[in-house]
């Protein structure tokens, strides 16, 4: 998603050891390359012009951030249903909800990096099977519904069947056994 | 409330990417010597770590819920905006 790089930064360094600080003179080491120097030099100037130009934060447009928040719910369900390996559930919930986008590439920036593996099958039959973004929370709330008669693929039992398939064939090493229609 | 834990990650973040971001954009094109470098965003990480933890649901939730996504643009700008001054005053105490 490109803000990768930052975020396991912060997720290898969050909670490790404690800040390195020490007192002493201008030159005093904070760390063995920085000194109290490049902080003036660097860092504090740098921090003072970040406020200008901030937005958009990270590579995750607004959008999907406040769709995520709005849906915490449904991002709490579906991450849990995928932490009990319940990809069904999960793949209901997140079809259920809608935005496509939310859940096919917002999910991932909630969920732990373990999830968001097994959440990666989830985004691409998510993402490959519900329609244009725009139209993601209609025919999201239509695929709910189960009114849609030419969405049927779209469906998430056949999401759901679709990962429980791909696992399947994976685990199996067969490739496609589908019978094709003459 | 579960839910909000989530939110609460969403906003923490959106606003630490955000500044991380920023900051390791700007110390790239200033600062060659790639140690250096990482070693400066690892600092600034840390002193991050500490400031979000140190906010409460308060500080980082809107009030009520944002009714649009500019609502919920404006409400993390605010929450940057106060992480960032924080973190300038955390580092100019440092000098």
């Amino acid at each position: 998603m490109g803000d990768g790089k930052w975020r396991n930064q912060y997720r290898r360094r969050h909670g490790e050891g404690s800040d390195t600080f020490s007192g002493g003179g201008s030159q005093t080491k904070i760390t063995s390359h920085v000194s109290k120097s490049d902080i003036s030099s660097f860092l504090i100037p740098v921090l003072k012009e970040v406020g200008k130009a901030i937005f958009p934060p990270a590579a995750i447009p607004i959008e999907i951030l406040y769709q995520l928040y709005r849906h915490a719910d449904a991002v709490k369900d579906a991450s849990s249903a995928i932490m009990k390996g319940d990809y069904k559930e999960a793949a209901k919930v997140m079809a259920t909800e809608g935005a496509k986008e939310v859940m096919g590439m917002g999910i991932g920036t909630v969920l732990e990096p373990e999830i968001n593996k097994a959440s990666d099958s989830l985004k691409d039959i998510v993402r490959s099977s519900l329609p244009a973004d725009e139209q993601g929370k209609r025919v999201a709330g239509e695929i709910a519904k189960g009114t849609v008669k030419g969405l049927a693929e779209a469906t998430a039992d056949k999401i759901a069947d679709k990962i429980v398939g791909k696992d399947k064939v994976m685990n199996n090493e067969r490739g496609s056994s589908q019978t094709k229609n003459s | 409330m579960k839910e909000d834990q989530v939110r609460l990650k969403i906003v923490k973040d959106t606003v630490m990417n955000s500044i991380l971001s920023e900051v390791g954009g700007k110390l790239e094109s200033k600062i060659s010597d790639k140690e250096k470098r990482k070693e400066m965003i690892d600092l600034t990480q840390r002193k991050l770590v500490s400031i979000m933890n140190s906010f409460s649901k308060e500080d980082l939730l809107p009030k009520g819920d944002p009714k649009s996504s500019q609502d919920f643009e404006d409400h993390i700008l605010k929450v940057i905006q106060k992480t960032r001054l924080r973190l300038l005053a955390e580092m100019e105490k440092e000098n």
